[in-house]
């Protein structure tokens, strides 16, 4: 055994859990007897225990731990309350939205042009829907018909399809939005949209993938679970998932998938589970899903 | 109960357990975060942080997981976030260097905190990764399997940083000691003396 196999294995020598930081570990004989008769390398052995001895003098002064765990209990606490308050940060956000502040703002939206006409259709449309499909609902149940009122089925149809229309106009207009918060509105509406058109999958796909603002990546991932059946759909996820840069729109899309159960995603899950550079929690999950998946 | 069983029981929603394991590794990981920050104050952060992470990602805790090492690797992570915010100290306040209090008198105890504060010095001018290594193998007396597994490295390429990561750190006191008239200047006298202890290399 030369010098050099010694050396590198002097370290082994190093670990141990005596007091003071002694150097614990027997020797192998092999390296003792290799110590024994190269001054050289005796040489190093002393110096690097030495060295490593003297660490042990260094001590590092105990934290204030019942402040710590102060902070710590505080943390958890309003964890627990967040967490039993609301499921997941983007189901929140896009929750909060389509509850409270959309309304708080809605003036502030209207004032906006497509928009606000877009609006103003969906009431009208709305409203004769409304009454249409209650009318028809009424004239069944007790046999007679209004004249006034459109009850045929293709009328029914019809108003249901531009209601649709308009809530999708309402929907791609918001989408293209200067305001992040507009688009994030963009994509609640795809919500309310009862059969949306392949527009609005295709939109949501759209700003999945290219819209700068983080919370609307999310909430088009929340979206398009709604649409996890359709192909396109779990194409575009998967190509997302291959370019996406952001850890948490990462682990939205991983979940995505494994919720759908898609294999073809597992060549991305792969590479971002042995990818060094990315976030860690992004490998761990992605190594999770990929238990899963296969 | 076990770090893992805990851990898996935070995962699955008793995140009141989460308080075990603050208390059995906020100490660990203040020593290890303050040591290789070198600032004690965004040590107490980080250890916060680090447990808001554990929260935030406890769903990725995998069933075969090794708590320890992936409390750790949170924890480098949240390191690495620190320093991207801000310069790591280089110097720590003379305060902050603690030798133990028994054993040698008065005089002699003067000169070895003065030589513990060298050495505290020279590990802090060692570069992070180094710093960290032996952080991690001489403090925590981490193993290096585990060690290896931290860093994504194999076991061999840890021996030889932690072998390199010493002699770097000897010639970084002995330098600080040459330009120092108190110091004792013996290549091989300056830590067995303070130890007291046999050098059971040999």
């Amino acid at each position: 055994m030369d010098c050099e196999e010694i050396r590198n294995r002097l370290a082994d020598c190093l670990i141990g859990d005596g007091p003071g930081g002694g150097v614990a570990r027997a020797v192998p004989d092999d390296v003792q007897q290799h110590l024994a008769t190269c001054a050289a390398c005796r040489e190093e052995a002393e110096s690097l225990a030495q060295t490593w001895t003297a660490l042990g003098t260094v001590a590092s002064p105990p934290p204030d731990s019942a402040a710590m765990r102060q902070r710590f209990d505080a943390m958890l606490d309003a964890y627990t309350e967040d967490q039993r308050a609301q499921p997941t940060a983007w189901t929140r956000r896009a929750t909060r939205w389509l509850r409270g502040e959309a309304r708080a703002s809605w003036s502030r939206w209207e004032a906006r042009a497509v928009p606000a006409a877009a609006a103003v259709l969906l009431l009208v449309t709305g409203g004769l829907a409304g009454g249409a499909l209650a009318g028809g609902v009424l004239a069944g149940r007790f046999g007679r018909h209004d004249a006034g009122a459109p009850s045929t089925s293709a009328e029914i149809a019809e108003l249901r399809r531009e209601l649709r229309d308009t809530q999708q106009l309402v929907m791609l207009s918001l989408l293209q939005h200067a305001s992040a918060s507009e688009r994030l509105r963009g994509v609640g509406w795809s919500h309310a949209i009862e059969e949306p058109g392949p527009e609005v999958v295709s939109a949501l796909l759209d700003s999945l993938t290219h819209d700068p603002n983080v919370n609307v990546r999310l909430g088009c991932v929340d979206a398009l679970m709604r649409f996890s059946a359709r192909p396109d759909v779990r194409q575009g996820v998967v190509r997302a998932l291959n370019e996406s840069t952001s850890p948490i729109i990462q682990i939205a899309l991983i979940d995505f998938v494994i919720e759908v159960g898609e294999k073809e995603s597992v060549a991305a899950l792969r590479r971002l589970s042995t990818d060094a550079t990315l976030n860690e929690a992004v490998r761990e999950r992605a190594k999770w899903g990929l238990q899963h998946l296969l | 109960m076990t770090d893992e069983a805990l851990m898996l029981a935070v995962r699955d929603g008793q995140v009141g357990r989460l308080g075990q394991l603050f208390e059995r590794y906020h100490m660990a990981l203040f020593d290890f975060l303050a040591r290789t920050t070198g600032d004690r104050a965004a040590a107490e952060d980080l250890v916060q942080d680090v447990f808001v992470r554990i929260l935030k990602y406890r769903q990725t805790y995998r069933n075969d997981s090794r708590f320890e090492t992936w409390v750790f690797r949170i924890a480098r992570n949240a390191r690495a976030d620190y320093f991207k915010s801000q310069r790591a100290t280089e110097q720590l306040p003379e305060g902050e260097c603690d030798v133990p209090a028994s054993g040698p008198g008065p005089a002699q105890q003067l000169e070895l905190d003065q030589d513990a504060r060298r050495l505290r010095r020279a590990l802090m001018q060692l570069s992070e990764d180094k710093r960290e290594l032996l952080v991690l193998a001489r403090y925590r007396q981490m193993k290096y399997e585990h060690i290896a597994a931290l860093l994504h490295v194999d076991q061999g390429v840890v021996k030889v940083r932690v072998h390199r990561a010493l002699k770097e750190l000897r010639a970084l006191f002995l330098k600080a000691a040459d330009g120092d008239p108190k110091t004792v200047s013996g290549d091989t006298e300056w830590i067995a003396k303070r130890s007291g202890t046999d050098l059971r290399i040999v």
